[in-house]
């Protein structure tokens, strides 16, 4: 019976595999994104039900966004959506937010002359995988169920709500700030940035100037004790200022110490059409055309160029931790360094 | 009306193809090549409802702009890594994928005449440029990564669909076909809810995210559906000689037991027309 079973299984996949055409990525994302004509919508729908590698495509691509698996479970084991759970959730989570939000008012009006902290108390709070770096707050109290915030210099206008705030510490130079930042999109523009950050931004009062854990102590204020104007307990972050970003535009490399907002073109090499820029700390790695692949070990004041014999040209860098740093080619070449480009060698080839 | 030059001229203008380099006799022409495609019955229809910007955008990467590439990198190159990340559910693995698929976006095959074929370049505008990005990423992902264990997998979604089997509880053939019959007379949409729910496994909210709809209209459907189809199948088995009660009892009290069944039904070939595009996956 199983045996049985399981031969009439295949063999109806088998079947169903030899469908002489599957709607393609265009219209697989027309269908998620309810954007179809009727009728194609219909056909698509008829494919899929009876398509199951069309139907994991689609999952993969539009359902990873959900945090439960996508894994086989007895249906009867589903949590069903009900309505009026749904309003029950909403009214309790209501009412907690208007208690605290009372509590919190009645804390504030009780709050105690700021005092500079017991000692140092600044910790650097990565954010999210999918932001474009971790981001140091002013520290702030401890109990304070706040997100970070960024700091005001990164949004423009923001300055002007803070009148009577003190003036900002001067812009740090680019090794501290680069010593702030991770691996990740280095060729995030000003907008997605400030988008980011604002998303982690929860409505809370603004934040205090920003300071870094350079930052002498003298120029500290009261204010950059958090909002509550107490000294910070546990959760104390610091904020660095807008990040050092990269890119390369028109073939040049260029950076930008606010966060994206105005960019300056850094010379490398006149021979070399750069298609790809990537830093982690002060370590910069650029590359394009013809293989050419230079590396900065101190933000970019000073360049060599890093001999892989790549062919094609440069066209991704990927700089992590350890010294890792992998390189890819237009030509499908694939360059890894473990030890800050000292070795290379290559672990994808052309096929 | 599609002859009309001041017709593409409205198009172009709102595609911002002109800061990429398109040209309104370009562009124009992939908008004839798209509506040639997929030949809808109203053309001007069709070409307002494509993402003219998006489409702007991908064609003048795939043809070398490098105006559109700095735009495109600032938009969709952290997207594409996020992306990449979530469907491989592991970072290093989703880097190897975005970088992949960026290799082929930027094009690394060469046609006769020595230009470069991007992978951009067939990309219509029938969905956004991301979602589209977020598709190729899976087919990527699928095909590259998890084809290979494709033999396991089934095995085991095998196994589950014989469960019923190998406990000895024979199943009433009169029920099979009593269920066949009723998901046949299914609309393809309702037959997509069901196998992605009984069959796939997936949940409530990833349904509703393939679909592109909330949750809550999933779990509704979802509840009529089963009850429909229960309907149908008590149906089918007086019709083919039980009595009542006893269909009832094939069913059992629960309307969600009958989820073997539907995925047995659902297992089986559907007979399904080959689908109207051509062109595969990608």
């Amino acid at each position: 019976m199983r045996a049985n079973l399981l031969r009439a299984v295949r063999s109806a996949l088998a079947r169903t595999r030899s469908l002489s055409g599957h709607p393609d990525a265009n219209l697989l994302a027309a269908f998620a994104e309810n954007t179809l004509l009727a009728r194609e919508r219909a056909a698509v729908s008829e494919h899929l039900a009876d398509c199951a590698e069309c139907r994991e495509f689609l999952a993969l691509a539009f359902a990873t966004e959900v945090a439960e698996p996508a894994v086989a479970v007895k249906p009867r084991a589903i949590r069903r959506w009900r309505p009026v759970w749904s309003w029950a959730a909403t009214a309790s989570t209501a009412a907690v937010c208007i208690v605290a939000s009372a509590v919190w008012e009645f804390r504030a009006q009780r709050v105690a002359p700021p005092e500079p902290p017991p000692g140092p108390s600044e910790i650097t709070a990565p954010m999210p995988p999918q932001t474009a770096a971790p981001v140091k707050a002013a520290p702030v109290k401890a109990a304070a169920p706040r997100r970070f915030t960024p700091p005001p210099a990164a949004t423009p206008g923001a300055a002007a709500k803070q009148q009577e705030a003190p003036p900002p510490p001067p812009a740090l130079p680019p090794q501290q700030t680069a010593d702030a930042l991770s691996v990740v999109p280095q060729q995030v523009a000003a907008p997605q940035y400030k988008q980011r950050v604002a998303a982690e931004v929860a409505p809370a009062p603004l934040p205090p100037p920003a300071l870094a854990r350079s930052t002498p102590a003298s120029i500290r204020t009261p204010s950059a004790f958090g909002v509550m104007g107490r000294p910070a307990l546990a959760r104390s972050v610091a904020i660095s200022g807008p990040p050092v970003v990269w890119t390369t535009a028109s073939g040049v490399v260029q950076r930008s110490n606010d966060g994206g907002a105005t960019w300056v073109t850094v010379p490398i090499s006149d021979q070399v059409s750069f298609l790809a820029v990537a830093h982690f700390g002060r370590d910069v790695w650029a590359g394009g055309s013809a293989g050419a692949l230079f590396h900065s070990a101190d933000s970019g004041a000073h360049w060599e160029r890093v001999a892989i014999n790549a062919t094609g040209a440069v066209i991704t860098i990927r700089a992590g931790a350890k010294g890792e740093v992998v390189v890819t080619t237009d030509t499908r070449q694939r360059w890894l360094t473990l030890d800050d480009g000292r070795t290379w060698r290559l672990t994808d080839t052309p096929h | 009306m599609s002859d009309c030059p001041s017709y593409f001229a409205g198009l172009y203008e709102e595609s911002g193809g002109r800061g990429f380099g398109l040209t309104l006799a370009s562009f124009a022409a992939i908008l004839l090549e798209v509506s040639g495609r997929y030949l809808p019955e109203d053309v001007a229809a069709f070409h307002r409802g494509l993402r003219l910007e998006d489409l702007a955008l991908a064609r003048a990467c795939a043809a070398g702009n490098e105006a559109a590439w700095e735009c495109f990198l600032k938009r969709y190159r952290a997207k594409l890594y996020d992306a990449a990340a979530a469907i491989a559910r592991d970072e290093s693995v989703g880097r190897e994928l975005a970088d992949s698929l960026y290799t082929d976006l930027f094009g690394t095959r060469q046609a006769a005449g020595g230009q470069r074929i991007s992978k951009l370049a067939s990309y219509t505008g029938r969905g956004s440029l991301e979602g589209w990005l977020r598709t190729v990423l899976a087919q990527e992902y699928v095909n590259r990564y998890r084809s290979q264990h494709r033999t396991a997998a089934f095995d085991e979604s095998v196994q589950l669909a014989a469960a019923p089997a190998s406990d000895g509880a024979a199943v009433d053939p009169r029920l099979e076909q009593a269920t066949g019959e009723a998901l046949a007379e299914l609309p393809a949409a309702d037959r997509l809810i069901l196998a992605a729910y009984y069959l796939d496994g997936r949940t409530l909210a990833a349904i509703a995210h393939m679909h592109g709809v909330h949750e809550s209209t999933i779990s509704r459907r979802l509840d009529r559906l089963t009850a429909a189809l229960r309907k149908r199948i008590v149906r089918g088995l007086r019709q083919r000689g039980m009595s009542a009660r006893a269909a009832e009892e094939a069913l059992e009290a629960d309307v969600r037991d009958l989820g073997l069944d539907v995925r047995g039904s659902l297992l089986q070939e559907r007979g399904a027309g080959a689908f109207h595009e051509r062109g595969g996956h990608g």
